[in-house]
């Protein structure tokens, strides 16, 4: 399938905003990769839609991460798997509130993403609704309740858990 | 004359790490397989820090591992000597503004032998090894 | 065994280990007599915050910092960022720099397996084979010292290409090691595939099957066990692979059946060792002239990348699967989320779905299989329901007991 035509058709489930990445990457390959947004109410209808349109989309990773003023995880597939400089990698992020920050699972649909919504559960402290396992998976257990590393506002590592000024540091940090 | 040195002792090593890339420890090992071969020099890897005349340590101590790697030196019999295996346990090499690590290691424990590098050759941890046993030779 | 020796025997090390993981693991499993009947998987030992301080790296410092989550997939995570970076950028890396990928990932594929198969000898209390493929794996770590100049962390990635050429001398000294290196693989392959230890121990240990690992999406020699027939090398023919003509092996090319067991594991890695020899002599051979890099200096490179913007995603196929690294961009000379996936995470988290039914003494051999860290499976928390006590072991208590089983079942025959 068209790349273009993929993104009109996820595009059509969520409607989301989305885009295509076209890339030459040497002589024969190229790299392909489709991103499209969804909402938290029907990324999961996005993902049946894969799951319909190609016979077993693998899981590659979910990513989590802080925008600001809100959460965003990305859960990304890869499609066409196993046909030769065919594999598409599709990418559905969902935008979620700060304030309310549950997400339902995927769990049911492909069993191996409980370690990353695991992980991304420590990480930025979304709620996965759903979820059968909630312990922590990463992040030592004398390490603070309530502080998700990869948050950027007040939620993150505070000023005082790092441990000397960084050479390297990112503004809001408190260890400028 | 100097094989005499290695000869009166063979030393049993333990190895820990910390949470190094790992790159380290499997130098460590290769010291220990057929090319480098440091058996010859009566070194061998032992499974119990209580067999153990030395510890030799990689990565940065992270969190997780620094009560754990008290307590191992603890356990060690004396006289005993510490080896610290790649800039990691020195400063942290590229982790060092990590909130979850705590190099140096000798913040924990104390520390006979530096071998820098990163990770360092088989033969330069061999080395360190040996200089650790006359360590042991003088007390 | 007691209550400390709990806490102690949380993450030493020993014997052979080695990680694929950012962290390393602890397998907590519950036993009823001899039975495995529950399984849980644990990270974060070594939890050293990798994304988090990566964050607060430029483009190029980061680098290194990815070649440093893995000492033994150096390559395989400095490559796929460096990927990630090129195409927030938009550029492409001249071919010269493609065959050399090629030749740089192959070494480490080789080095890595041949690693992995002398910790399965070890843990099955076949340690001639592991000092046989330790022996083979030094030749490889010439070669790889040659090239880069050295044994492990080679940097050789760079944004844009490589950093060190492969000169016409090089070229020649490593073909000539490549003969070298493929008869001592070949004398291991039919010594490992053949070698009844090894058929009794592996064969049924560590069962998935085809659905199961689709299902989980399982990474690497892992699917190809299963006969799932995906590689990203294949599909997506990252540097020169596709220009190679690079196909994908699974179990029923090597052993005739796709057995999902730790024996097809071995048979894949096996036969992918002989087939990375093979690339790196078509690459050496098919090399074309003329630059290593899109950029003339990193500076360029860098200031380039601090002009890009939006999202990324690279992917390789290491030794162990397939890795992703994402990066966002918004103009910074840093990256405002990085994001690693190393396949390992998968792969070992699947376990816990494969222990239950299987002996104690297979432990080792299920936990082995998906080449994971040893350095951390070297603790495990046995519960015992049967008679309702915790015992703690570790790995050498584990290994002792696998050993113990080869020496029995070595002797049924
Ligand atoms: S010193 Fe370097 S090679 Fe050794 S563990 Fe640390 S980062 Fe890895």
């Amino acid at each position: 399938m068209d790349l273009n035509q993929l993104l009109e058709e996820l595009k059509r489930v969520s409607g989301g905003e989305g885009f295509v990445q076209d890339q030459e990457m040497s002589k024969t390959s190229r790299r392909r990769r489709v991103w499209v947004t969804a909402d938290r109410r029907n990324f999961r209808s996005v993902i049946l839609k894969l799951v319909e349109m190609y016979t077993y989309p693998q899981l590659s990773f979910i990513v989590a991460q802080d925008l600001g003023d809100r959460l965003q995880l990305i859960y990304s597939f890869e499609v066409n798997s196993g046909k030769p400089l065919e594999a598409v990698e599709v990418s559905v992020k969902v935008d979620i509130p700060k304030d309310d920050p549950r997400i339902a699972t995927i769990t049911d649909m492909f069993p191996g993403a409980e370690v990353y919504e695991r992980e991304a559960q420590e990480m930025i402290g979304v709620d996965v609704v759903g979820l059968p396992d909630k312990r922590r998976l990463l992040i030592p257990e004398d390490f603070p309740e309530g502080v998700f590393p990869l948050r950027l506002d007040e939620k993150g590592i505070p000023p005082e858990l790092w441990k000397k000024k960084s050479p390297h540091p990112l503004e809001g940090d408190g260890n400028e | 004359m100097g094989l005499q040195r290695f000869i009166k002792r063979s030393p049993w090593v333990f190895h820990l790490n910390t949470g190094g890339c790992n790159a380290c420890d499997i130098e460590i090992l290769a010291a220990l397989t057929p090319r480098y071969d440091a058996e010859r020099f009566g070194v061998k890897l032992v499974g119990s820090p209580r067999h153990a005349d030395i510890l030799v340590v990689s990565g940065p101590m992270t969190r997780k591992d620094v009560e754990k790697a008290k307590r191992i030196y603890e356990q060690m019999p004396s006289p005993k000597a510490v080896v610290a295996v790649g800039v990691c346990t020195m400063g942290g090499s590229v982790f060092h503004d990590s909130p979850f690590v705590t190099a140096p290691i000798s913040d924990h424990i104390p520390v006979d032998v530096y071998i820098p590098g990163c990770p360092p050759r088989p033969e330069a941890i061999l080395h360190g090894i040996l200089e650790a046993l006359e360590k042991l030779e003088v007390e | 065994m007691s209550e400390e020796y709990r806490e102690l025997g949380v993450s030493i090390p020993i014997g052979p280990f080695h990680p694929a993981l950012k962290e390393p693991i602890g397998f907590r499993i519950w036993v009823e007599g001899e039975k495995i009947v529950k399984a849980d998987i644990r990270f974060g030992h070594n939890y050293r915050g990798i994304e988090l301080i990566g964050a607060r790296r430029n483009w190029i410092q980061i680098l290194y910092l990815a070649e440093r989550i893995c000492g033994i997939c150096s390559w395989s995570h400095q490559f796929p960022l460096a990927q990630a970076i090129e195409s927030l950028m938009d550029v492409r890396p001249p071919d010269r720099a493609n065959y050399i990928r090629v030749v740089v990932g192959e070494l480490e594929r080789i080095h890595s397996h041949m690693l992995w198969l002398g910790v399965l000898g070890h843990e099955i209390g076949f340690d001639t084979l592991l000092h046989l493929t330790w022996g083979v794996r030094e030749k490889v770590m010439d070669a790889l010292e040659l090239i880069s100049g050295n044994r492990v962390n080679y940097a050789m990635a760079t944004i844009g290409g490589v950093r060190r050429d492969i000169t016409e001398a090089k070229r020649d000294i490593l073909l000539r090691k490549l003969d070298d290196l493929l008869k001592g693989v070949e004398t291991l392959r039919d010594i490992v595939l053949t070698h009844k230890l090894v058929l009794l121990r592996t064969e049924g240990v560590g069962r998935y099957d085809r659905e199961l690992a689709l299902r989980l999406c399982l990474q690497g020699p892992m699917a190809r066990m299963c006969g799932i027939r995906k590689d990203v090398r294949q599909d997506e023919g990252v540097a020169a692979y596709g220009d190679l003509g690079f196909r994908a092996i699974v179990a029923r090319d090597v052993v005739g059946k796709d057995g999902c067991d730790a024996y097809s594991a071995t048979a894949v890695r096996v036969a992918e060792t002989i087939q990375s020899i093979n690339l790196v002599r078509d690459a050496l051979m098919e090399m074309p002239p003329g630059p290593i890099s899109a950029f003339p200096k990193p500076i360029v490179a860098l200031t380039r990348a601090s002009k890009a913007e939006g999202e990324a995603i690279g992917r390789y196929e290491a030794p162990r699967g397939e890795v992703i690294h994402y990066v966002r961009a918004a103009k910074s000379d840093k990256p405002k989320r990085w994001k690693v996936r190393a396949p390992s995470l998968i792969n070992v988290y699947s376990t816990k779905w494969v222990f239950p039914g299987h002996q104690i003494a297979d432990a080792v051999v299920i936990a082995a299989q998906p080449d994971p860290c040893i350095a951390c499976t070297e603790r495990a928390l046995i519960v015992d329901l049967d008679r309702g006590e915790r015992r703690v072991v570790d790995h050498a208590y584990l290994t002792e007991l696998s050993r113990r089983k080869s020496k029995e079942v070595m002797g049924d025959v």
